[in-house]
């Protein structure tokens, strides 16, 4: 105590310390000012960046919306938006059920639970490059495992090119990122099952509930917010995905693997046209801040904050 | 939920859920074993028809290994360490000090900046990857380490900051409280009392950065140019643009890559999984 008197006693000291309490500034602030300046160093000011960039066009002067006129007639636009769509809805529907199937099955009495868990994870932490190269492998059509199997259990009689064909490259990566994300899925629902409460299960297994029945009116609800955080996660983990589907097959063949961010990468690093993959970084921004805002509406109509 | 219906099943339909386990087990690591055994084989089994799924005794090779560690991956594997390394002390350090802050302080903007924080976890990254290529370049970080570093804290501050407030949140205030009426200074409890009960925190966000920093593609292809500069993910994608791709080679690599950041997770498993769930385990 004697060293807190002591520094009251020094002139002014009151009269500092008020002033600091009124301007909000103390330790805490301190703590958290680099990380929070450089988060906005590194994302807000290059979002805006990316904004004027995308209103500037070669060989015009001023700001100009060319970038986007170009983007939104060319011919290319539209399959990017599908494959997108179909990529994230695809990826996060299937995400989610095999996590889900998955966290429910290892939520029950099994010996070497623990270990079993870690195998389970293993795909998640295996690098997006190397699950690129491994999937290109098992795909391909001449040597490829999968082909070969296939043809083992009389499901297909001829090898088929799983990346090579426009019609399948799509699903085959989908294919790929279930492969690497469930395990993140499996993993938060496992947590979120652990809140459930035993007491309403048994209550309603002694009532005779059916397991679906339980399903739909016990465990889901109860697991709510944590599954919409999972969905809210994974939407954005399968359309920011670059890694596995620029390894695999750089957005072919014929484009039909193109998704957003290889577009804004191709757009801008080999076509070396900045203007265009800002635009499209743009859209990109715009697509993703429409769906939280609908996304967030939804959880709080439902009463769920995130 | 686990005693109850434990207790209602029948024998059969235990063995059967056990089986179903290791059966969708061994799918779900099949790929991971196909990575170990076509890296073992020799290039002519590799390419055999049908394939072969145990390489055969006489057929195992490591001479994907030594050509793998003869040629340049050791360089990029290096590359790989030290990047991974710098952005997991650098994110942790700032992010204890801001998980801190915004776990334990009041201060004006304290809900403001902590939202930010949570909305650029659900950023979408790649947009500002023109204007970061700029800014890189403008300050000469183009091209170099640091400058991939500091690119990775897009990825790693949000992440690691939210996680570690989550771990200083567990910490009653009372304890804070307690050692300030005892007359600790903010350091001091912040040194030998907060931090020491938030160590699990640290260790499972210093393993995400690393998770992380390790598998990066996107940045390192774009702001490192240099071939000596490269880190790992960039080198294996640099091996399928021959002409024709050394499979064993490629499968070699791939293992070596992901082998210490397996052996990793599977003896930290638990921090991981406190990071992911919040501090709970389960």
């Amino acid at each position: 105590m004697s060293e807190i008197e002591s520094i009251q006693r020094i002139p002014g000291y009151e009269r500092v310390k008020d002033r600091l309490e009124g301007t909000g500034i103390n330790a805490g602030l301190l703590f958290i000012l680099p990380t929070f300046l450089l988060i906005v160093g590194l994302l807000l000011y290059p979002m805006v960046n990316t904004f004027l960039i995308s209103l500037h066009s070669a060989g015009m002067t001023g700001l100009t919306l060319q970038n986007y006129v170009t983007l939104f007639t060319a011919d290319w636009f539209l399959p990017l938006v599908r494959n997108s769509v179909v990529w994230v809805v695809l990826g996060v529907v299937l995400q989610i059920a095999f996590g889900f199937a998955l966290a429910l099955l290892l939520n029950t009495k099994i010996p070497g639970k623990k270990l079993l868990r870690g195998l389970f994870l293993l795909p998640w932490i295996t690098p997006a490059v190397v699950v690129a190269l491994v999937f290109k492998w098992m795909y391909n059509p001449q040597y490829g495992i999968i082909n070969h199997a296939l043809k083992e259990i009389g499901l297909i009689g001829q090898s088929i090119g799983w990346l090579s064909n426009p019609d399948l490259a799509l699903f085959s990566l989908v294919i790929a990122a279930l492969w690497k994300r469930f395990p993140f899925v499996m993993i938060m629902l496992l947590a979120g099952l652990q809140d459930v409460d035993d007491q309403l299960q048994n209550a309603a297994i002694i009532d005779g509930a059916p397991y679906l029945a339980r399903m739909r009116h016990v465990t889901l609800p109860q697991l709510m917010p944590v599954l919409k955080i999972v969905v809210l996660l994974s939407v954005i983990w399968c359309f920011n995905q670059f890694a596995i589907i620029y390894t695999a097959t750089g957005g072919g063949p014929v484009g039909s693997t193109m998704i957003f961010p290889v577009k804004v990468y191709e757009l801008g690093f080999q076509q070396l046209d900045f203007g265009l993959s800002t635009a499209l970084s743009v859209v990109m921004f715009a697509i993703m801040f429409i769906f939280m805002i609908i996304y967030m509406r939804m959880l709080s109509r439902q009463g769920v904050d995130l | 939920m686990t005693s109850a219906s434990a207790a209602y099943e029948s024998k059969a339909r235990r063995y059967l859920r056990y089986l179903l386990v290791y059966a969708l087990l061994a799918i779900v690591l099949f790929p991971i074993y196909w990575i170990l055994s076509s890296s073992l084989k020799t290039p002519s089994t590799i390419f055999s028809i049908p394939p072969s799924i145990f390489p055969e005794p006489g057929s195992i090779t490591l001479q994907h290994y030594r050509t793998a560690i003869d040629g340049p991956m050791m360089n990029y594997f290096l590359n790989s360490i030290i990047v991974t390394l710098i952005t997991m002390v650098m994110s942790v350090f700032l992010a204890i000090f801001a998980g801190y802050g915004w776990a334990k302080f009041e201060f004006r903007g304290s809900t403001l900046t902590s939202t930010f924080v949570i909305l650029s976890r659900i950023f979408p990254i790649v947009v500002i990857l023109v204007p970061l290529f700029q800014i890189l370049k403008s300050l000469g970080l183009i091209n170099t380490h640091p400058g991939l570093v500091l690119a990775y804290f897009v990825y790693t501050l949000p992440l690691t900051s939210w996680m570690l407030k989550g771990f200083f949140e567990n910490i009653p205030d009372n304890v804070i409280r307690a050692a300030r009426v005892d007359g600790f200074s903010e350091l001091r409890i912040f040194a030998e009392i907060v931090l020491p009960m938030v160590r699990p925190g640290i260790v499972a966000t210093a393993l995400f950065s690393i998770v992380i920093a390790w598998q990066e593609l996107l940045f390192a292809l774009t702001f490192i140019q240099d071939d000596a500069l490269y880190t790992m993910p960039v080198a294996l994608l640099g091996l399928t643009n021959q002409y024709t791709i050394k499979w064993g080679l490629m499968m070699a690599t791939s293992f070596l890559f992901m082998l210490p950041v397996a052996v990793l997770f599977l003896l930290t498993q638990n921090y991981f999984i406190k990071g992911i769930t919040g501090g709970s385990s389960l």
